[in-house]
């Protein structure tokens, strides 16, 4: 069973600012559509250390469990969608706006 | 609503390393100790901290602890106290080698010693040449520092209160401090923490300001509950801003990028750093580049369609070096900027880092106030350390690798002065007031009553914009004055704000709104103290008070060489003289020059 979504969106708050970022827009778009089995391997992740998990997100380390990649793939998407949501480009590249609530 | 109590010796607020450092040696005394954080404790924000923790073991190159305290003190543009900073320097070499005992695996020279590497600011022989100084443990000193001192700390059964959230100080008709409310979030209940010493080592409160390299707890908490309890705030002023944020986002580029040879350019391309600082180019000290880059960007030399950042040019050094000597930086700058910067240059702006102010505290980690006459009557049974606290160590501008020192050495005085007042009967348990919980109830009654009201997001992004554009990197009269009006009229809206999720528990709107409540204790605080002080010193730079023969730099030693003191009753500001005399008689003080690099 997963906990209360309240405090899985408190663990959400986090030491680095990098993934506190990550996970602002994360709550924003994506938290509230996950299931109950998703819920459970987000708890997984954010009970890793913050330098841990950061290096999961920019991809630097790989990822040690095959159940984790899609909800890392999510997190890694985040910033892009806002980019795109914000440009209405593909991609990188422009950064008008960007941040606007960061 | 029924509020339960718990009784300990000592209550600490904070678990980063301020808090862990002062509750290891309070509960290495055997003394009852609690820790209370808002997050479990290796995820303060002391996990950050890369750079390292300076001490002058003389490893690597020689050093001594005069040289230390020198650079602090013409760091601090001569604002810091010379008491505290000749006793923190003099620590430093012992908070490092306890660490080390502590099992922190700090990085070794080829003979097993702790290995120094130098960072802006710190020099050998009085300004002489760069001296290494720094110790640190790889790019994760900060997060090794907290785990060592977690694991001590649990070895040592100090209490932890994990994701409870302190809301207000309780102090009684004669003003001692008996302890401190707090909302435990797995239940939603408010319960006092009696205690006969309270520390608060909250931490920095980055997040008043739009552009910010801190995470987002960094609230400021201690500062509200110390200033709605009566407590004044020393030197607020006085805010670092780091050259190197990802423009939009914050996020720090270390240093370490410009040391290896990256540049800053213009919309024109230009290298123009050359200008401001001939010499050390884009390696001048922060405040240095920071201005020098909103000079560009105000002169229209910005980049972008909003002309509102630089670049940081790496794309010449080859993606070896990159990947292998400044590692993490790309993945930032891809993720946050939406650039390769092996292939495009970063977008940059300067950043708020690091509070140079806060509750203020003597070298013993006493919080104090003006009383009868003496302006540092200690506040019986509260201590501060760490970024909160104002010791003064770091003055009007701190240097790196100095916080790391500052809240292992504070946190370790403040808990050993609490000790001894402790042992001796000087403190006791006091009896608790009939209302000690009234004002935390009220406070959380108003926003659970509270029918009509704006969002807690929109006043919050009102805030920091505002402290951004009237208390930034460069001030100017006007800029201050319009903005003190602007922050008093955004604190009417933060007693407004309404929340929409009423759910007793885990309710992290509510946190939020309770943070806002903070927060706007310290803008308040920065943008009143900066808007009186008529002088250009370290951090806050007046357009009004250039550099003249008159007042190098634009500083004002005849008027202006005291300590600001904000109090909430009013917006009241008294001022207090600045201590230039050290703490021995022995110790030479460093004399009143003015500051070059
Ligand atoms: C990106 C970055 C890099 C840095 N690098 C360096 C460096 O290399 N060297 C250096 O010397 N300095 C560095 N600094 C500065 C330094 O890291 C900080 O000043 C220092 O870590 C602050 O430590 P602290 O213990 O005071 O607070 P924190 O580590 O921020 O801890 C605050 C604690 O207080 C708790 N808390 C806050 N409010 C409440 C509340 N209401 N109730 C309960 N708990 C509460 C939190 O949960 C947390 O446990 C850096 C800062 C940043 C942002």
């Amino acid at each position: 069973m997963t906990s209360p979504k309240g405090r899985i969106r408190w663990h959400c708050r986090r030491a680095l600012l990098e993934l506190d970022l990550i996970f602002q827009d994360f709550l924003e778009v994506e938290f509230d559509r996950l299931g109950d089995e998703e819920l459970a391997i987000l708890e997984e992740l954010l009970a890793l250390e913050d330098h841990e998990l950061w290096a999961l997100v920019n991809g630097t380390r790989p990822i040690p469990r095959p159940h984790w990649s899609g909800m890392v793939e999510k997190l890694r998407g985040v910033r892009v969608h806002r980019r795109t949501r914000l440009t209405g480009e593909e991609g990188f590249g422009t950064l008008e706006n960007e941040g606007e609530k960061a | 609503m029924k509020v339960a109590k718990h009784t300990f010796d000592a209550v600490i607020v904070g678990a980063g390393g301020a808090g862990l450092r002062a509750a290891l040696q309070l509960a290495e005394a055997g003394l009852r100790t609690a820790v209370l954080t808002k997050v479990f404790p290796t995820r303060s924000h002391t996990v950050a901290a890369q750079g390292g923790v300076a001490a002058s073991l003389g490893n690597s190159t020689p050093d001594h602890w005069h040289w230390h305290m020198y650079d602090t003190v013409k760091g601090s543009d001569w604002l810091g106290d010379q008491d505290a900073i000749e006793f923190m320097v003099r620590k430093a070499n012992e908070v490092v080698i306890e660490l080390e005992h502590y099992g922190m695996p700090f990085d070794r020279t080829d003979e097993g010693k702790i290995y120094q590497r130098p960072f802006g600011g710190h020099s050998m022989n009085y300004g002489e040449a760069p001296v290494m100084r720094s110790c640190a443990a790889a790019d994760r000193t900060g997060h090794a520092m907290l785990h060592a001192l977690y694991q001590r700390n649990v070895r040592a059964r100090t209490h932890f209160f994990v994701e409870w959230m302190a809301l207000d100080l309780i102090r009684d008709s004669e003003g001692h401090v008996l302890g401190v409310t707090a909302l435990e979030l797995e239940t939603g209940e408010v319960a006092i923490f009696h205690a006969k010493a309270t520390i608060f080592a909250t931490g920095g409160a980055g997040r008043i300001y739009h552009s910010s390299t801190n995470a987002f707890i960094n609230t400021g908490d201690g500062l509200g509950m110390a200033a709605r309890a009566g407590i004044p705030l020393e030197d607020m002023e006085f805010w670092q801003f780091h050259p190197t944020g990802v423009a939009g986002a914050g996020v720090l580029i270390t240093e370490g990028v410009r040391g290896e040879g990256g540049i800053l350019r213009n919309c024109n391309g230009e290298r123009f750093m050359e200008r401001y600082a001939p010499n050390l180019k884009d390696l001048a000290s922060r405040d240095v580049v920071a201005r020098a880059m909103v000079t560009e960007i105000n002169e229209g030399r910005g980049c972008g369609p909003n002309k509102d950042y630089v670049l940081l040019d790496i794309t010449h050094l080859s993606p070896e070096i990159i990947m292998k000597r400044l590692p993490g930086i790309r993945e930032i700058a891809i993720q946050f900027a939406g650039v390769d910067p092996i292939k495009e240059p970063i977008p940059v702006v300067p950043t708020c880092h690091y509070m140079m102010g806060g509750i203020p505290t003597n070298y013993r980690g006493q919080v104090v106030m003006p009383k009868n006459g003496d302006p540092n009557a200690p506040v019986p049974g509260l201590y501060a350390a760490g970024e909160c606290a104002c010791a003064s160590v770091h003055g009007a501008n701190r240097l790196g690798t100095n916080s790391l020192l500052d809240l292992l050495v504070f946190g370790k005085a403040s808990a050993e002065t609490a000790v001894a007042d402790i042992k001796s009967g000087n403190l006791s348990l006091r009896e608790l007031p009939k209302d000690a919980a009234e004002v935390s109830l009220a406070r959380l009654a108003r926003l659970e009553n509270q029918k009509e009201g704006e969002p807690v997001a929109d006043v919050l992004l009102e805030l920091q914009r505002t402290m951004q554009n009237h208390a930034g990197v460069f001030r100017f009269k006007d800029k201050l004055e319009e903005g003190v009006q602007k922050i008093l009229a955004v604190e009417e809206r933060v007693r407004r704000t309404a929340i929409r999720d009423h759910s007793k528990v885990w309710n992290t709107a509510r946190m939020e709104a309770l943070e806002l409540e903070n927060l706007i204790e310290v803008a308040k605080a920065t943008m009143i103290s900066a808007a009186a002080r008529k002088e250009s010193r370290g951090a806050h730079v007046r357009d009004d008070c250039p550099d003249t023969p008159e007042f190098p730099n634009g500083r004002n030693d005849k008027e202006w060489l005291k300590h600001t003191l904000w109090f909430r009753d009013g917006n009241r500001l008294e001022y207090k003289p600045v201590n230039l005399k050290p703490l021995n008689p022995d110790t030479q003080p460093i004399a009143l020059a003015k500051r070059t690099y």
